[in-house]
């Protein structure tokens, strides 16, 4: 297998990487732009399936001025784009190994990485959270706003953030009927002027608009409501809610029964950062978020040098953030290089990292609507699931931090959490909640669960076909 | 101003030292086990559950081996924790004519060792197992191998040990040996001292840092082994599986062709299987590299070919204890009074961990073992004769 | 566009304000299903009304989840091929899926 030699290599085609890139693209760079799924934009910036990406807006609506048909073509033809590829490991000196769809690997070697893979959806657990009936927010919008498929006519949406406010009036935009929304945040926190503070008015104005959607269908909105058990009639879901109290407990006599198709719900987000943990960056434990992000100077640059990381990964906080941070790594890159000198760099450097104060305040915001209090875990059903992959129960991993686990490391030896199909990506986040709230774990967090290559699934005949 | 004063002080919560304890509690005296990390989370927390009799050299080697099993079979009804034992058998499959003659031999030494082991021929192992690769012209069938689950079992003797008044402490890495004379005196941890007269030594690739602090030469190194760990498929292998090779690579180097390369197959309780291995010399790395998944990959699916569009679904590495002559090392060090050596069971770790346990336990708690450790003594790799 | 679906009807729905590609036939089970060019295989199952797809490690049902490739819990068989994630696999003409809805 010859290596191939790139400039920069960019993992990860969603607003950070693809801000990214539309900055380097400037330069006489040779650039590499890929993304896991069959289309860029990632989670965010997805366009309907059949419309292939090639522009994007900011969240103000200016447009990026990156047009990626151009990039295939003339003008940019020094930026590559791979869709989907997979990356299989990175390794030391910056080599990536890449599987692409024709089931060949690639084998990279470039002079900086830029990882901007994004963030994957929470879900506090509860009894019947497992069924088929039940789904993330980012799911029933993905099948909505990419495939143009209502989940089912009846939707019944729970948590937290602004998704819940803007999936429902998507679904009623699109003819569908939203059962309910059980925002399980206080009303108040609705009111909190840290919106404007972080300077979102167009996500205020983007609120009041869902809003109005909602409240003209009466659409019943609650507060404090939270999930507590789903049951599988057919082809309807029973879901059971109740008011949730400070301390995460469950007011008695509160509980209200719900009749609908889809449960749709989701507390928030966890950054993907298994492929910088792979590659060897420091991590750094986010107390304001509870979650593991990756640690990053002002240059976006990790604790490796030539290795950076922009978005969700390094601190939740939305699409713009992810944006500013592309932008701010790129930046970076190009006075590496040369390309870009040290006082217009300082004055770009400057304007970002102002714009993208602004944003942190609303992912702390954000985080308070969906942090799950500790007190909830004492709630939650012996039988309730919490490793999907192998079947694992809150009352088994109780058992456990009762015989004396200290660590999740621990925990999944001893009752196999995170030891299946997904590796831990979506049990692992509540495993870390769960010993925290058990005080297990002091508030710097306890160290991730390890990470190996290959990050994703492979199945072995492609593996044993790899050229060497 | 000790911290504490307890008769013997076990060093390394991997299924060595966690055997050893256990065999200990069940007897009326002050142990402590000692782990810098946390329970198996070195070696014995990235291996399989082979505890196969067919790999174990004819001789002292195999005669514990077969101890071992024996009492590992209690360990069922003993163990607080489900250890997920089963009696399987063992299959090592045959490529070649080379390997043929070269198994033939291995076999009729191995009876005569008083291991029970027949010669499969291409028909007999399409009936036992036939998902294997058409091409395999045979194998060897021990019914005495078997597996298990060697976390949960590192983990059993470790609660089982706690249950019976065993503390130990995770967490706690050991400092230094203190001496008095040539009389070991306590251990020094960073959370203190601890007054002891034994120490046993099972640190597994770690036993020569801790040699050092006593002047003493311990000649294991680190042997890497990657393994692959699939989704869960219904039941496709019930014996572990191992190549001819992959025997041949650990006894006989001449006999392994780097083309051919051997591995090894284990499907667990759960339906994962569990595929390996490497065998790099590369430090204290525990990274896997895709040129070493890709071989054990491409061997896997050469002998059982329905594994070509299961998934891979994690990889790892364990570093192998790995001794000079493929023996660990057990005993008493006679340098230094009440030091004794429990480790360098490369590879065969969780077979020999239930009798290393009862044996150690027996020569701490009397001085002298019901099987003779002689050839497993630190001594036999010394030069001089002191 | 209204929905005139009784609650009880619990298939997804395709909305027509979308644009999509060709229509093609796929098969569930066996059964001959309609989808488009461009949609994924979770996306055609739940529009025609599937929404179990298999069955956990304890025998529970189990669909789409996550919906973004990450949780592994829309795992079909394509093809009789390795197991796959519907939601990242894109529907073809022809396309064999295999689900275990009982």
């Amino acid at each position: 297998m010859v290596p191939e030699d790139y400039d920069v290599v960019i993992i990860g085609a969603g607003p950070s990487g693809i801000g990214a890139a539309a900055v380097l693209a400037e330069y006489p760079l040779k650039v590499l732009l890929i993304d896991e799924n069959n289309q860029i934009g990632g989670q965010l910036w997805r366009e309907p399936a059949h419309k292939p990406a090639n522009r994007f807006r900011d969240s103000q609506g200016s447009d990026l001025q990156l047009d990626l048909r151009a990039a295939m073509g003339t003008k940019m033809n020094n930026l590559h784009i791979i869709s989907p590829a997979c990356v299989l490991g990175v390794f030391p000196e910056k080599h990536i190994l890449l599987s692409t769809s024709d089931e060949s690997v690639k084998e990279i070697r470039t002079r900086r990485i830029i990882f901007a893979t994004g963030a994957r959806e929470k879900v506090r657990p509860f009894n019947g959270w497992t069924l088929p009936g039940v789904m993330t927010l980012g799911a029933a919008q993905i099948l909505l706003k990419y495939y143009g498929v209502l989940a089912s006519s009846n939707i019944l949406i729970a948590g937290a953030g602004p998704l819940i406010y803007l999936l429902s009036s998507q679904i009623i935009g699109a003819g569908g009927h939203v059962t309910a929304v059980l925002d399980r945040s206080p009303a108040i926190t609705m009111l909190n002027t840290k919106w404007l503070t972080a300077g979102q008015l167009s996500k205020i104005g983007q609120g009041i608009v869902a809003l109005g959607r909602l409240i003209k269908k009466r659409v019943s909105i609650k507060h404090r409501m939270q999930v507590v058990e789903v049951k599988d009639q057919g082809k309807l879901q029973e879901v059971t809610v109740g008011k949730i109290a400070p301390d995460g407990t469950i007011v008695q006599g509160s509980q209200k029964r719900y009749e609908t198709q889809i449960l749709a719900v989701g507390n928030g987000f966890v950054p993907n950062i298994e492929l910088p943990q792979l590659a060897g960056c420091d991590l750094a434990y986010a107390v304001d978020m509870d979650c593991w992000i990756v640690k990053v100077d002002s240059s976006m640059e990790t604790s490796i040098n030539g290795i950076f990381a922009a978005g969700e990964i390094t601190g939740i906080a939305g699409g713009d953030k992810a944006l500013i941070e592309g932008r701010l790594a790129a930046l970076s890159i190009l006075k590496q290089f040369g390309k870009l000198n040290s006082k217009k760099h300082r004055i770009q450097k400057t304007a970002l990292l102002r714009k993208r104060k602004r944003c942190q305040l609303f992912g702390t915001f954000l985080y308070r609507q969906w942090a799950i209090y500790p007190g909830e875990w004492a709630e939650i059903d012996d039988a309730t699931i919490i490793c999907r992959c192998e079947d694992i129960t809150m009352g088994t991993i109780r058992d456990w931090i009762k015989k004396g686990i200290s660590s999740a490391s621990e925990l999944k030896r001893a009752t196999r959490c995170g030891m299946g199909n997904c590796q831990g990506r979506t049990c692992g986040p509540l495993i870390y909640d769960i010993l925290a709230a058990y005080s297990i774990v002091g508030k710097q967090g306890p160290p991730p669960l390890s990470v190996r290559t290959p990050v994703k699934p492979i199945p072995l005949g492609m593996l044993s076909h790899l050229s060497s | 101003m000790a911290w504490k004063s307890v008769d013997v002080v076990v060093i390394g919560g991997g299924i060595i030292g966690t055997a050893i304890t256990y065999f200990l509690s069940r007897q009326n005296i002050n142990v402590i086990l000692l782990d810098k990390s946390e329970i198996a989370s070195g070696s014995s927390g990235a291996c399989d559950g082979a505890v196969v009799m067919q790999t174990k050299k004819p001789g002292v080697h195999l005669k514990l081996a077969l101890e071992s099993h024996t009492l590992l079979n209690r360990m069922q009804d003993l163990l607080p924790v489900p250890i997920e034992y089963e009696k399987n058998g063992g299959l090592i499959v045959i490529e070649t004519e080379d390997e043929k003659t070269a198994m033939k031999q291995f076999v009729e030494a191995q009876r005569l060792a008083g291991l029970d082991v027949e010669l499969l021929d291409h028909k007999q192992l399409r009936a036992l197992a036939p998902h294997l690769s058409d091409h395999l012209i045979g194998a060897t069938y021990s019914h005495l191998d078997s597996k298990i689950n060697p976390i949960a079992l590192t983990l059993g003797f470790a609660m089982g040990a706690k249950q019976r008044g065993s503390e130990i402490l995770t967490g706690t890495e050991v400092l230094d040996i203190e001496v008095e004379g040539r009389q070991v005196s306590a251990v020094v941890t960073a959370a203190g001292k601890i007054e002891t007269r034994t120490v046993v030594n099972a640190t597994g690739v770690y036993a020569p840092e801790i040699g050092r602090m006593l002047g003493i030469e311990i000649p294991i190194k680190p042997r890497r082994g990657q393994l692959l760990v699939t989704e869960v498929r219904p039941a496709l292998l019930k014996p572990w599986l191992g190549s001819a090779n992959y025997i041949a690579a650990k006894f006989n180097p001449k006999l392994a062709k780097d083309g051919a390369g051997g591995v090894s197959i284990d499907q667990t309780q759960n339906g994962n299987l569990l595929i390996g291995a490497t065998r790099e010399f590369v430090g204290f790395d525990k990274r896997t590299t895709v040129e070493g998944l890709k071989k054990i990959a491409s061997r896997a699916v050469r002998i059982l070919p329905d594994l070509k569009h299961t998934h891979l679904i994690r990889a790892f590495a364990g570093l192998r204890p790995y001794t000079p002559d493929g023996l660990p090392i057990l005993g008493k060090v006679e340098k230094i009074k009440g030091f004794i050596m429990a480790a360098g069971h490369e590879g065969d770790g969780i077979a020999l961990s239930a009798i290393t346990g009862k044996l150690i336990s027996e020569l701490v708690l009397e001085g002298k073992t019901d099987v003779a450790l002689d050839s497993f003594n630190l001594k036999r790799f010394s030069n001089d004769t002191t | 566009m209204r929905i005139i679906q009784s609650i009880k009807n619990a298939s997804g729905i395709r909305i027509d304000s979308l644009q999509r590609g060709r229509e093609i036939v796929f098969f569930v089970n066996g059964r001959s299903t309609t989808a488009h060019m461009g949609e994924t295989v979770h996306a055609a199952l739940i529009a025609a009304g599937y929404r179990q797809f298999r069955k956990s490690k304890t025998h529970q049902p189990r669909g789409v989840f996550c919906g973004m490739g990450v949780c592994y819990e829309c795992l079909v068989t394509v093809n009789q091929g390795p197991v796959q994630r519907a939601c990242v696999t894109m529907v073809e003409e022809g396309m064999e899926v295999e689900i275990d809805g009982s």
